[in-house]
């Protein structure tokens, strides 16, 4: 057993007087590693509460920089990092909350020459990616790889999330076969979003990293979880795998990542 | 002067250690010849209401087997400290025989053979055997053997080497004549005097984690909000409470089996 400190027990002790949690799974939380795609309205509060759950390394991967009208909803980045590398930003700020955590930057586009080989060092990845291009290279990476991870999307007052074990539940593809057309569907610097929004889905995507590295309870496999927060409605879509699927159905035609479209926003 | 004749109005330790050791999956037990106990026995009486303390040494098989009485520095009755001009002669003559240091033992001549939280905070040596005399009389184990590492404590099983029974002459590793079959062998004990809601049951948890289903931890908790709420998160757990019972101090004695 892993020699908690007496600070590692105070930090961690409302953790560990779960009971579906306990020592053991903060002890899995700490030798935990999840990557988080986008340090944006998603990636931010992803990324603060792995810091603050003591995740033993989280990786961070986006290219852009901190503009002002990130802070609306971004909340890893402050007024102070207008213009910093938004990985730079986030890491300052997981570290503010838990120097124990091991924060790996990434300060790239993620594309096909990359995504696999960032991937596979994670145990579970947190797609919080703006743009439908980077959410089906990441599905297709995790599922190349056998890398779980959770999806998840945002616009105006809605959210839609779901979490994908390769090979075991039913993947983005398997329900949104291809990305869609370019302009088909707005995107958040177009249309708009509620910056609390984030917050919702961006915490929903964290409590599965988390659930998925202790081990407690069920995750959000098979089902789509989507809320339209004007109603503040919340709807579980049955989802399942299908045999057709081009990444994990039967005969499946991708077998290799590519880039497949151009990147639609920037925020 | 101080011989073993003096050691029978002393507690002896519980006939059933040998059952004890066989049921402790973690390691071997602790090694006690029946010398060095009636030594250090002998030492808390006369050294009584004082603490009394000294080193003790362990020979080539590992096996404890002589206690070297010290002056408890503080001359006090419920702390003790080595004094520091005899450490380097003991420990020289410990040398000289052939033996190894092994550990240090002290007295606790009112109060159970637990450590105190001051005998925890003060245990700086992770690799030295800490052993607790008691002179409270009916103590189920009036000598017991802790390790105490990062203030951590774990309880070693003892067995006191060649005992003879109050009365008798056979030897422990004889027919168990006496076996206590309702006393609770405890595998790591805990004392959260001070410890409040909720950090004293995230305590106990990480203890529990330390140990295998179905072994005890003794738990002591204080009475108030912590004997109501946590044995009742301890059992939610599914974890039983063995034993029950309030001390002197008002504060509460648990112990507590691991579930399986």
């Amino acid at each position: 057993m892993r020699e908690f400190t007496e600070e590692q027990l105070e930090r961690y002790s409302r953790h560990i007087l779960l009971a579906e949690v306990g020592v053991e799974g903060q002890e899995r939380l700490m030798d935990g590693r999840v990557l988080v795609v986008g340090a944006g309205g998603l990636g931010s509060p992803v990324a603060l509460y792995l810091a603050a759950a003591g995740v033993g390394v989280v990786g961070i991967v986006d290219n852009d920089t901190v503009d002002r009208s990130n802070l609306q909803r971004q909340i890893a980045h402050t007024t102070a990092d207008i213009g910093q590398p938004k990985v730079e930003s986030a890491a300052r700020a997981m570290r503010a909350i838990n120097p124990e955590v091991q924060v790996t930057t990434h300060h790239c586009f993620l594309d096909a020459s990359n995504v696999r080989q960032l991937v596979r060092q994670y145990d579970f990845v947190i797609d919080g990616a703006d743009n439908f291009p980077t959410k089906f290279l990441v599905n297709d990476a995790c599922l190349l790889e056998g890398v779980p991870f959770s999806h998840g999307g945002i616009l105006r007052f809605t959210g839609q999330t779901m979490t994908v074990l390769p090979g075991k539940s039913a993947c983005y593809r398997c329900v949104f076969r291809e990305p869609p057309p370019p302009d088909a569907v707005p995107s958040c610097s177009q249309a708009g979003v509620l910056g609390a929004v984030a917050g919702m889905l961006g915490t929903i995507q964290a409590a599965e990293a988390l659930k998925f590295l202790t081990g407690a309870g069920e995750l959000l496999t098979n089902r789509l979880l989507s809320f339209d927060a004007l109603a503040m409605r919340f709807r579980s879509t049955p989802l399942q795998r299908q045999d057709n699927c081009p990444v994990c159905g039967k005969e499946p035609s991708i077998t290799e990542v590519t880039d497949c479209g151009p990147i639609l926003c920037a925020a | 002067m101080h011989t073993a004749q003096t050691v029978p109005s002393i507690p002896r330790p519980a006939p059933s250690s040998a059952t004890v050791a066989q049921e402790n999956s973690g390691g071997d037990p602790v090694r006690l010849t029946q010398e060095a106990y009636a030594e250090m026995a002998a030492h808390a009486q006369r050294e009584a209401p004082i603490e009394a303390c000294g080193y003790l040494a362990k020979d080539a098989e590992g096996r404890i087997c002589a206690a070297f009485p010290m002056t408890n520095a503080d001359k006090a009755e419920d702390h003790y400290t080595l004094d520091p001009a005899e450490q380097f002669a003991v420990v020289k003559a410990i040398r000289s025989q052939g033996l190894r240091l092994a550990g240090v033992y002290h007295s606790h001549p009112a109060s159970p053979a637990r450590p105190s939280p001051e005998d925890i905070r003060l245990a700086h040596d992770p690799d030295l055997l800490y052993l607790i005399v008691t002179l409270l009389p009916g103590e189920e184990k009036p000598v017991r053997a802790f390790r105490i590492r990062k203030q951590t404590v774990t309880e070693l099983d003892l067995v006191v080497e060649g005992a003879s029974l109050p009365g008798g002459s056979s030897s422990m590793s004889g027919a168990p004549a006496q076996e206590d079959k309702t006393a609770a062998t405890i595998h790591r004990a805990i004392d959260l005097h001070g410890v409040g809601c909720p950090m004293n049951l995230v305590k106990v948890k990480v203890a529990l984690a330390a140990i295998e289903p179905g072994q005890h931890l003794e738990v002591v908790l204080d009475d108030g909000p912590p004997i109501r709420n946590v044995p009742q998160s301890v059992e939610k757990e599914g974890h039983a409470i063995l034993e029950r019972r309030q001390l002197p101090d008002g504060a509460w004695r648990l112990v507590i089996r691991k579930h399986q």
